[in-house]
């Protein structure tokens, strides 16, 4: 809409409050007056994370933060936050129970109004509550319950990997976080959360659709009370990389400050939402991991970044619930294998996904693309001519019939290919590729003034530029074969000019300058031709013959000898060469 | 002067605010500088970033849509906005604001007037009496509180003859389609039936208002051609006149638009010819009123339609290669649980998917309706004694024949037969 709008950045959406306690008082107070005048930068629907290291500071931290936040959410009636304090379980719940209705009757005015504004609450309260090592995790479910009684939603988190009774909780109904290997203490829930965070973000896009899977994370800008500093996200804080003061935090949370750099944004994603896994595992949450995987892996592919979307896929076939998902993310993971050149491992992909697929034309059709691109020719053609068999709609039948045309070209079953390139034709893709196919077929088979043809329609249709160089160089190809040795330098020339690297390219058109007798030019063709390949004999003794002709006699012996010495059956060689010792009286 | 329009879904995601569009493009043909605001679920602002933004354009009328769901989040910006640019005038308009009673002004103290009649006609006047300086003389259409104490509503707003006479938001470049992902429409308003659950009747006074044809199809080709292709109408029957919907849908397929619509009719004014041409005209879905399967719970709404009716033009839109949408509701006057499970299993052998509109929801209570009016007569019982003036029933009732706990079972079998988890696109 023009003139709609707020302009300006988009604040932050949330932000982590690392509360240590260790200033004292008067230090609280001075922060909690900060975090004040912070509030109404945030987003108006916003997550306030709110972490510390021990019970008792994070027991006042949670309760200094949730003062702070009604004040703001009473002043202003529009906003809302989801509190989200971290907290400990001890080992014997029912010490606990005091907290919980404190913690309770911090949020209960809110709950008051959204009954009365027949709303939601405008503060919810979502603890993070740390499991004692000690604490059974039943006990734990239970508290999880008795929180969610009182209209809280809490997360239990578990430092040691998964809880042992994770089976507990995987209703779906009590959410998990589970710290990442290695990883305890504060950095351990940074590191948890981050990758939560992540997680629903990419989770949210795929459910939105259209969204760009990959942009950065709707940032979690951290403010250290501690330190005093802030960090533009959680990343940057669990690295200690530091954005500035306590001053810096108007500008991060009004996202006034600069974004941080796009790629590493997209590699903290991706690894984010991989250690997001034993978390979502323990929380019942596969399915919705196992789909984030597979769009996520697509979205990779689709930015070129085939290594990262194989690892997505790859996930997204272990978390595979039913054969039809499976088979969904075995076709993309063979899809990048493909892409990535490990068509062994890609054929290996679909084969698996084939046997749990209700299309096997689809996985046959991708079967063939692997082992052509494997150079298993007759193999590739079956599953080429098993795909067009097959009632599949997704199977693209104008790419099958090219590829398994190619097959053909490539077995010398010229007519077979001629065939499936005419059908392409009638079906109205003609297309620069198909005519030179075509043309290809028409040489094999002796009919070079027709591939003439076939290659200039080729040419008219604008092929892509690494097909320029071989359309080319098949035109002057048949117009050597009809002996138009002028006009078939003309378009080598042109050929080898867009693919200086063509060794075939040099050594027509060297051979074009012999029959012209342009002998020195064919040398400097063939000379190229074997920088290209010094092991070539063919150019060897070709560069030989139009040294003798030069009356380069001792060159071209050189020549010769080396054409000989690299294949001693070559009889192009072998014969001039005796000649020409001959002449010298050898 | 500076006019600030706003709109806030707090629980969805932003739309285009065509009714806001209307006033705006009235406003800015006034001379008026107009800003619009569509926000929702997903908008990112802060409550400081807005405060900022209100200061710097300093508007003098403020005007917000109000509804049911988002009146509370209205009163708290007009608090803001208030403190922002203390000179501006606040005024709520939309249906909520419509049919409010006067004294709900005291439990809103920022707000200065409430708007009554048809908006554009409305709009102008109170923009000049604001710019006036405010005389304390009742504006046509509008409620506000009177100098010497109370409130005053003033005479009904004089409206223009044709709705062609108020400028378009779009062709006046107001509202700019290339920058929308869907463009709402509002080609017609009104309806001249009377069912008992819906404030449009009484709104409208059982008339349909409508922009010329040749007037709707500059607008559908301007957007079409503009923007996404994607257009979504918010006439309450898009067929209501047919010789003016096949006009409509004749020039759409013959200027070749490549538009996708999304529109709304009653099924007794759908047959196989309109729907073809639908088809022929980008329709992709048509959506119809069913409100309930049992013909005696509709004759309780005064909804004058058959479900056979509906359930015929719901087989000839299919067959047309139309997706249809079914609205339909549940805890109606009159309605047991086992109608209401027989509207599902209805719908669902009428081949419609049960998903975006066609997931059933609660009847909402709304002011302006008959049974707002007098729930007891409907036997709507209300679940609290006291309702915060600005709030209409809403869902907070049972009814004679079904109890809150009937009225859940029947919302959980539409969530359990649902395919999105019962996700109602529109409410």
């Amino acid at each position: 809409m023009k003139r709609a709008g707020l302009p300006g950045p988009p604040p932050s959406a949330g932000v982590v409050l690392a509360l240590s306690g260790r200033g004292g008082k008067r230090a609280r107070g001075k922060f909690l007056g900060r975090l004040a005048a912070l509030l109404p930068r945030l987003n108006w629907l916003s997550d306030v994370y709110v972490l510390a290291e021990g019970e008792a500071a994070r027991q006042a931290a949670a309760f200094d933060v949730l003062r702070a936040a009604s004040d703001h959410l009473a002043r202003c009636k529009f906003a809302a936050l989801r509190v989200r304090p971290l907290l400990t379980m001890s080992s014997a719940p029912a010490a606990d129970l005091a907290i919980w209705e404190r913690l309770a009757s911090c949020a209960a005015p809110f709950q008051h109004e959204a009954y009365e504004h027949c709303a939601e609450p405008r503060l919810l309260l979502l603890p993070i509550i740390e499991v004692a090592a000690r604490a059974s995790p039943l006990a734990a479910a239970s508290t999880a319950c008795f929180l969610r009684e009182r209209l809280m939603r809490p997360t239990l988190y578990f430092e040691g990997g998964p809880p042992p009774a994770a089976a507990a909780f995987q209703d779906g109904e009590i959410d998990v976080l589970v710290a990442p290997e290695r990883d305890a203490g504060l950095s351990g829930v940074a590191r948890a959360i981050r990758a939560r965070h992540a997680f629903e973000g990419v989770l949210r896009r795929v459910e939105e659709g259209g969204a760009d899977l990959l942009a950065p994370c709707g940032r979690l800008p951290v403010i250290d009370e501690e330190e005093g500093r802030c960090h533009a996200c959680l990343a940057r804080f669990e690295s200690g990389a530091e954005d500035g003061g306590l001053d810096a935090a108007a500008a991060l949370l009004d996202g006034r400050a600069a974004a941080p750099e796009a790629a590493g944004c997209r590699a903290c994603v991706h690894a984010a939402c991989a250690d997001a896994e034993p978390s979502l595992a323990a929380s019942g949450r596969l399915a919705e991991a196992r789909q984030v995987f597979l769009r996520l892996g697509v979205a990779c592919s689709r930015a070129g970044d085939h290594a990262r979307g194989e690892e997505n896929a790859r996930r997204a076939v272990a978390l595979a619930a039913s054969g039809e998902e499976r088979a969904a993310a075995l076709l993309h993971q063979g899809l990048c294998l493909l892409s990535l050149g490990r068509p062994g491992a890609a054929e290996e992909a679909f084969a698996q996904g084939a046997r749990g697929s209700a299309d096997p034309g689809l996985f046959a059709f991708h079967r063939g693309r692997a082992c052509f691109a494997r150079q298993e020719d007759r193999a590739a053609a079956g599953f080429f001519e098993s795909a067009l068999r097959s009632p599949s709609r997704e199977v693209p039948e104008g790419d099958v019939l090219y590829e398994l045309a190619l097959c053909r070209v490539r077995l010398e079953e010229l007519a077979e290919a001629r065939r499936l390139l005419e059908r392409l034709l009638a079906a109205g893709r003609a297309s620069a590729p198909v005519f030179l196919y075509l043309g290809v077929c028409d040489r094999g088979e002796g009919r070079s003034a027709a591939a003439l043809d076939r290659f200039r329609q080729a040419l008219a249709l604008g092929p892509e530029r690494a097909d320029l160089a071989r359309v080319r160089f098949f035109i002057g190809a048949c117009l050597k074969d009809l002996e138009r040795y002028d006009e078939a330098i003309a378009e080598l020339s042109l050929a080898v000019a867009a693919d200086p690297g063509d060794g075939a390219g040099h050594n027509l058109l060297g051979f074009c300058f012999y029959k012209t007798k342009r002998h020195a030019e064919a040398v400097a063709c063939f000379r190229r031709a074997l920088e290209i390949d010094p092991t070539s004999a063919i150019d060897h003794a070709n560069l030989g013959s139009n040294l003798r002709d030069l009356g380069r006699t001792e060159e071209a012996i050189a020549a010769y000898e080396t054409a000989h010495a690299l294949d001693p059956r070559h009889a192009f060689a072998r014969a001039p060469l005796a000649r020409l010792r001959e002449e010298r009286g050898q | 002067m500076r006019a600030l329009l706003v709109e806030l879904n707090p629980s969805s995601q932003p739309v285009t605010p065509i009714a806001l569009g209307c006033l705006g493009a009235v406003l800015e043909a006034g001379g008026h500088e107009v800003r619009i605001l569509g926000l929702g679920a997903s908008s990112r602002f802060s409550p400081a970033s807005l405060a900022r933004f209100v200061q710097d354009f300093a508007p003098r009328l403020v005007g917000f849509s109000a509804y049911q769901r988002n009146i509370f989040h209205v009163k708290a910006l007009a608090a803001l906005v208030k403190e922002a640019a203390p000179g501006a005038a606040i005024i709520l308009g939309g249906p909520q604001a419509a049919f409010l009673p006067e004294s709900s002004l005291e439990a809103l103290p920022d707000v200065d007037y409430l708007c009554r009649g048809e908006g554009e006609a409305v709009i102008g006047v109170l923009a000049e009496a604001i710019a006036a300086g405010g005389n304390g003389a009742a504006v046509p259409g509008a409620t506000a509180r009177a100098p010497c104490g109370g409130y005053a509503t003033g005479a009904a707003p004089a409206l223009a003859k044709s709705l062609d006479d108020y400028p378009s938001p779009w062709l006046s470049g107001l509202l700019d389609p290339s920058e929308l992902d869907e463009a709402i429409m509002l080609t017609s308003r009104g309806c001249a039936h009377d069912c008992v659950f819906c404030h449009t009747p009484r709104a409208s006074g059982r008339s349909v208002r409508s922009l010329s044809p040749e007037r709707a199809v500059a607008e559908i080709a301007y957007v079409a051609r503009r923007g996404s292709g994607r257009l979504w109408f918010a006439d309450p029957d898009f067929a209501f006149d047919r010789r003016r919907a096949l006009f409509i849908l004749e020039e759409v397929a013959r200027q070749d638009l490549r538009a996708a619509l999304w529109l709304e009719a009653r099924a007794d004014h759908l047959d196989p010819e309109l729907l073809a041409l639908m088809k022929r005209a980008g329709v992709h879905t048509v959506a119809m009123g069913l409100e309930s399967a049992s013909a005696d719970t509709c004759r309780q709404l005064g909804k004058s339609l058959d479900p056979e009716r509906v359930r015929l033009a719901a087989r000839q839109a299919l067959a047309a290669g139309l997706d249809v949408e079914l609205f339909s509701q549940f805890a109606l006057p009159q309605e047991r649980r086992e109608d209401a499970l027989c509207t599902l299993r209805f719908v669902q052998e009428a081949g419609v998917k049960i998903r975006g509109n066609s997931n059933a929801q609660q009847m909402h209570v709304y002011f302006g309706s008959k049974i707002c009016a007098d729930p007891a007569r409907y036997g709507i019982r209300p679940l609290r004694a006291r309702f915060d003036p600005c709030l209409s029933l809403g869902t907070e009732f049972e009814t004679e024949w079904m109890t809150r706990g009937e009225i859940e079972s029947v919302q959980a079998a539409w969530r359990a037969a649902s395919q999105d988890g019962g996700k109602r696109v529109v409410s």
